[in-house]
């Protein structure tokens, strides 16, 4: 505590506390910062505001009962973290999903994904000082939430899937509203293009900031987005494919330094915009080849053992889960490792030098969100 | 590489005293590990991420395991230009855990054993910051450790002057994993 309050007598430094209550940290997050003057010489961010003992809460329940608390892992994205979890189990089960169930899964993450990211890029551009993407885009992600909520019941924790399976199947006329709604989503994206993307004063103030190298990206453990803004070539759902990503035809945007430097904010921000049209592509390929049958296979009994690890390309990347079984019905172990926890441990290094408004620009552009990172 | 040739290749450099065995896929067990002496586990790890053929540059996560007498760390690497997925167990006695780091292989690896002391109570050795991660620093015991038991109380709110201030809050209710009755499965 003492270090908090403003140490004179090392010359210029000065050390401040950011957060944890801070309008641009995203959720309960809490940098201490040594500045001198608006130079940064480090942010350490130091977490565990959120933690609420998920993987100690899995150890006495059954596991299909621990899909609400994986929900609340990434509450943006809830979808992608319940895939992580009915993989993981379904592979230790060595369980058979029906195939109408899987096509529902894959549009309803990547409505959430879409839905995620549409957050992500909103929230970024007003951190740098640009207040309107943000309400422009909240309104596909209501008219996602809206399907999302037609499809399952919930608007934000959907607790859709099950081990085997969706809860429910879509209502009469869902399949139609969706396509009108991606069409739609379509033409909204070049239109944010003209209105953030190319945008001149944007590009100044995140080309060039904070970037991340590839090798710095892998070995700090960077997946998903920000990995691949970095430059590496690597999606779950193209090169390890679970679900029916095999049958789908989609793009994996890669990071190239348009604006700058390779891996720079710019180039995360940019890349999240692609991934949403891809999303859009594949959720209109899932509408098309949506066939007919049941939902739900129940398995008879949830008793395994031996062990499974299941990686899902979450909203915020490779979303790893690790499940142990023991022979009863509740997990001898299970483990989530998220893509916020990973990008958060670069923000220590990627901090040194910049200035301090460029903190809020990089935290932003990694798309942290604070309970991924606690669990 | 698939893993029975990760076995030979890190058998042929480390010899059987270092790589102690591989759990194949077919005894009940979903995913294959190599078990390694825990002693030995940063020379293993930095071998698979230098060696060219197995350049296992992306540590995915590591985690720790309660079993009983010997706590479990878990490793599991991935190569992003081989495409290939490695799993490492080492074992460390639960008296005194004490596993050698691999933060110097990875830098990702800094968080993952941070929150394995916190959560488990190993110690890695040479770890340059090791501290709690997730749990407030005053907070005793490491609770993911099976025998761990919720406190009467919590521990008490340090003030601003270190001391702790007179305020010790009960926790009334009943530890929500005593509830569940594991006998009353329903098939």
């Amino acid at each position: 505590m003492n270090e908090l309050i403003f140490s004179y007598d090392t010359g210029e430094e000065m050390v401040l506390n950011m957060g944890p209550h801070h309008p641009s940290t995203h959720g309960v997050l809490r940098f201490i910062i040594k500045t001198d003057g608006e130079i940064m010489r480090e942010a350490t961010p130091v977490v565990g505001y959120l933690h609420r003992a998920i993987e100690k809460i899995a150890e006495g329940i059954p596991y299909e009962s621990l899909m609400p608390y994986v929900d609340r892992i990434d509450y943006v994205a809830a979808m992608t973290a319940d895939h992580c979890w009915a993989l993981a189990v379904e592979k230790l089960l060595g369980h058979e999903v029906p195939e109408r169930a899987e096509y529902l899964r894959v549009i309803a993450g990547e409505l959430n994904r879409i839905s995620s990211h549409a957050i992500c890029v909103g929230v970024m551009a007003m951190d740098i000082g640009a207040v309107t993407p943000f309400p422009y885009l909240l309104r596909p992600r209501e008219a996602i939430n809206d399907l999302l909520e037609e499809l399952c019941g919930n608007r934000l924790t959907y607790n859709y899937l099950r081990v085997g399976g969706v809860s429910h199947d879509a209502p009469a006329g869902w399949v139609d509203k969706t396509r009108k709604f991606i069409d739609g989503f379509d033409n909204l994206l070049p239109e944010l293009d003209r209105l953030i993307t190319d945008n001149e004063i944007f590009i100044d103030r995140t080309a060039n900031i904070c970037a991340v190298t590839p090798e710095e990206a892998a070995a700090h453990g960077l997946v998903g987005p920000n990995l691949r803004a970095s430059g590496v070539d690597f999606d779950v759902r193209r090169d390890l494919p679970y679900s029916v990503y095999k049958e789908l035809d989609f793009d994996v945007a890669v990071g190239s330094g348009a604006m700058g430097t390779l891996g720079d904010c710019w180039d995360r921000f940019w890349l999240r915009c692609e991934e949403m049209k891809q999303s859009a592509r594949i959720v209109r390929q899932c509408l098309e080849q949506l066939p007919e049958g049941p939902i739900y296979n129940k398995p008879k009994k949830i008793r395994p053992t031996g062990e499974a690890w299941a990686r899902v390309e979450s909203a915020r990347g490779d979303m790893f889960c690790y499940v142990v079984g023991n022979g009863t019905p509740q997990p001898e172990r299970a483990h989530f490792r998220t893509g916020s926890y990973n990008a958060m441990q670069i923000v220590k290094l990627k901090s040194r030098g910049v200035m301090v408004a460029d903190l809020v620009a990089l935290i932003a552009s990694l798309d942290v969100i604070a309970p991924e990172i606690d669990r | 590489m698939d893993i029975e040739k990760i076995h030979q290749k890190l058998q042929a450099h480390f010899g059987e005293a270092v790589i102690l065995g591989l759990t194949a896929a077919e005894e009940g067990i979903r995913d294959p590990f190599i078990t390694v002496a825990g002693s030995r586990i940063d020379k293993v790890c930095l071998f698979c991420r230098v060696e060219p053929d197995l350049a296992l540059d992306f540590c995915q996560s590591i985690t720790g395991m309660d079993t009983g007498e010997t706590l479990t760390c878990v490793y599991h690497l991935y190569s992003y230009s081989k495409r290939h997925t490695l799993v490492l167990k080492c074992t460390t006695p639960r008296s005194e855990p004490h596993l050698p780091t691999c933060t110097t292989v990875w830098p990702a690896a800094d968080w993952y054993e941070r929150e394995v002391y916190d959560l488990f109570g190993v110690v890695f050795d040479g770890h340059p910051d090791l501290r709690r991660l997730l749990l407030p620093d005053d907070w005793p015991g490491h609770p993911m450790l099976k025998d761990w038991k919720e406190q009467p109380f919590y521990t008490p709110i340090v003030g601003p002057d270190h001391s702790p201030l007179q305020l010790k809050i009960p926790t009334t209710r009943e530890n929500p994993l005593d509830l569940l009755d594991t006998e009353t499965e329903q098939a």
